[in-house]
């Protein structure tokens, strides 16, 4: 598979305050996404995710090292809007992200920004909400929505340029269940049905483990590497990076303590269940 | 300690905009309870808060803390209850504003008239509540990080002692170590004080780990208002209403219906680990 964003040797450090030299916040990293893959990545807060994800499209540059998109230098000025054409980015507070009256017109923003002709944008607003579920809301007010459902505009917004990936940061922080649920099926609908490349910063487990691939980064650099599978098997350094396992994991790593053999990195309720069905065998009444 | 009768309350009313939030709520909540509070984005969690302190005034209904009708009675018992009911909003670090952290914690038992020595001792206190140094008192709180900056906006409405601490998504936005640092503090704070805790979240995780009660509000009605083992039982409802119920929960409901003999009530890891190794036969008695 081709590869859509390839970073190499990344450093990044920002300016510094007050004189006080800040420390590097990403470090000597190297990572490669393939084109179509969903990627998760998970970190303490300052462990340097954010940072990393905004190289993605050239909001920030690389001090050193490299990054490239669909092989074009982010670091270029001329590239810029080509890259960020094609690597959209949404953010946690989808209030923060709407800024038209009608949702129709929130989704159209961009594209008129980009004189896209009239018939053109109308049918590439009427696709993008078609994608997230929310043509029936197209002539509502944004703040009179649901935050899932703002959150689903904004990624419609980003879908209308037509991105061949799409960088999500902690998009569902704010969310309730329901909406977290609504976000995580859109985006896992948009990887596989229009092959989108997705990368999702998130604090939650359940959400890292849909992802093909996680990274875990820890003080400006990459820790793990791997499938959800893999990268959840590291329950105690996972714990000393403070960041959680999904609770199915955290169980089994529990009672491997007590030397009970279960397989360490079980993601699903589905998947707990059976495991210990198995380990219980005759122990019903 | 918290009473509302047939409370109701609409915004916009005469507008084109008209909207009733919420709709007869009546709950009782106790002295010294800590309660969790759950519920879909809007239905009603926030203003059913904002009528706790007297922000808002209710269109119908009464609403009684500790005894007293906060509508009826004269001005005198809504201010008295804005420093009895303590309320953190989301994102409380956004309301920072003085030129020290000192100032800022001391806003509020400054505002409540008390002597200079007595609000030295609460900021000290309140400072100690959320695990903060002495030693950033004199910084300016917007040169602190998100963490610190939201933990001495909590402890400014800490230090106001109130009788009731309401927490509006405490920790929204944190890392799993700054929410499990926050809740961890709000949890000493309530079991030293003794003060009734509302905590407003849209973990169920958050909320099963910490809280005796839960409060869940569907649109705009109180839909249960039982304790943790209670509402977490009604799971189809919880996800009918938008709601969750923590994996391990499900894990434990699942493995009863296929007739294991063990608890549904399950919340936490520990819990699950205990019952899974009674029914092996291996709890402690026999290690020891």
């Amino acid at each position: 598979m081709a590869k859509i964003i390839e970073v190499s040797q990344l450093s990044f450090s920002y300016p510094e305050e007050d004189g006080n030299p800040s420390s590097p916040a990403l470090h000597d990293v190297s990572l490669d996404i393939e084109e179509g893959e969903f990627l998760a990545i998970l970190g303490h807060n300052g462990c340097g995710k954010s940072t990393l994800a905004k190289h993605f499209n050239g909001l920030l540059k690389a001090e050193s090292g490299s990054v490239k998109v669909m092989n074009m230098d982010a670091s270029e000025e001329q590239n810029l809007l080509e890259i960020r054409r094609n690597v959209g980015m949404v953010f946690q507070n989808p209030d923060n992200q709407l800024i038209a009256t009608v949702v129709d017109e929130d989704v159209a923003f961009a594209l008129e920004n980009l004189g896209v002709p009239y018939p053109e944008m109308v049918q590439r607003v009427d696709e993008a909400l078609e994608l997230v579920g929310m043509t029936k809301y197209r002539h509502h007010a944004p703040h009179r929505l649901s935050g899932g459902q703002k959150q689903r505009v904004a990624i419609a917004g980003v879908l209308a340029m037509r991105p061949r990936c799409i960088v999500l940061d902690e998009p569902t922080a704010m969310l309730d269940p329901q909406g977290r649920r609504e976000v995580m099926k859109t985006i896992r609908r948009l990887n596989r049905e229009q092959g989108i490349t997705v990368v999702l910063i998130t604090h939650y487990m359940d959400e890292a483990v849909q992802a093909d691939r996680v990274v875990v980064m820890g003080e400006g650099e990459i820790i793990l590497d791997g499938t959800p599978r893999e990268v959840f098997q590291n329950v105690g350094l996972l714990h000393s990076l403070s960041l959680d396992v999904p609770q199915t994991a955290e169980l089994m790593f529990a009672l491997r303590q007590e030397d009970i053999k279960v397989p360490i990195a079980v993601l699903s309720v589905e998947e707990c269940l059976e495991v210990l069905e198995k380990m219980l065998g005759g122990a019903k009444k | 300690m918290i009473k509302t009768e047939h409370l109701t309350y609409t915004y916009g009313i005469g507008t084109p905009f008209e909207i009733t939030a919420i709709e007869d709520i009546n709950i009782h909540i106790e002295k010294g309870d800590y309660v969790g509070v759950i519920g879909h984005t809007g239905s009603g969690k926030s203003t059913l808060i904002s009528h706790f302190n007297a922000i808002l005034k209710p269109t119908s209904g009464r609403i009684l803390i500790d005894g007293h009708d906060l509508w009826s009675e004269e001005k005198k018992t809504r201010i008295q209850t804005r420093f009895d009911v303590g309320l953190v909003f989301q994102y409380p670090e956004h309301q920072l504003f003085e030129e020290t952290v000192y100032k800022d914690i001391a806003f509020g038992p400054k505002n409540m008239g008390l002597s200079g020595e007595e609000i030295d001792k609460r900021v000290k206190k309140a400072l100690d509540f959320v695990g903060l140094s002495r030693s950033i008192l004199e910084k300016s709180p917007f040169d602190l990080s998100g963490g610190q900056k939201r933990r001495v906006a909590i402890a400014g409405v800490m230090a106001l002692e109130p009788k009731v601490l309401i927490l509006d998504e405490p920790a929204a936005g944190l890392d799993p170590r700054g929410r499990d640092e926050i809740l961890s503090r709000i949890r000493d704070y309530h079991r030293e004080t003794r003060s009734t805790v509302l905590l407003v979240s849209h973990s169920m995780e958050d909320i099963s780990r910490n809280t005796n009660s839960i409060l869940v509000m569907n649109h705009g009605r109180c839909a249960m208002h039982a304790s943790v083992s209670e509402v977490f039982d009604r799971t189809e409802e919880l996800i009918q209403m938008g709601l969750d119920v923590p994996h391990i929960t499900k894990v434990f409901i699942a493995l009863q219906e296929k007739g294991y003999p063990v608890s549904r009530n399950v919340y936490t890891i520990e819990q699950g680990k205990a019952e899974l190794m009674r029914l092996l036969g291996k709890d402690g008695d026999q290690h020891a």
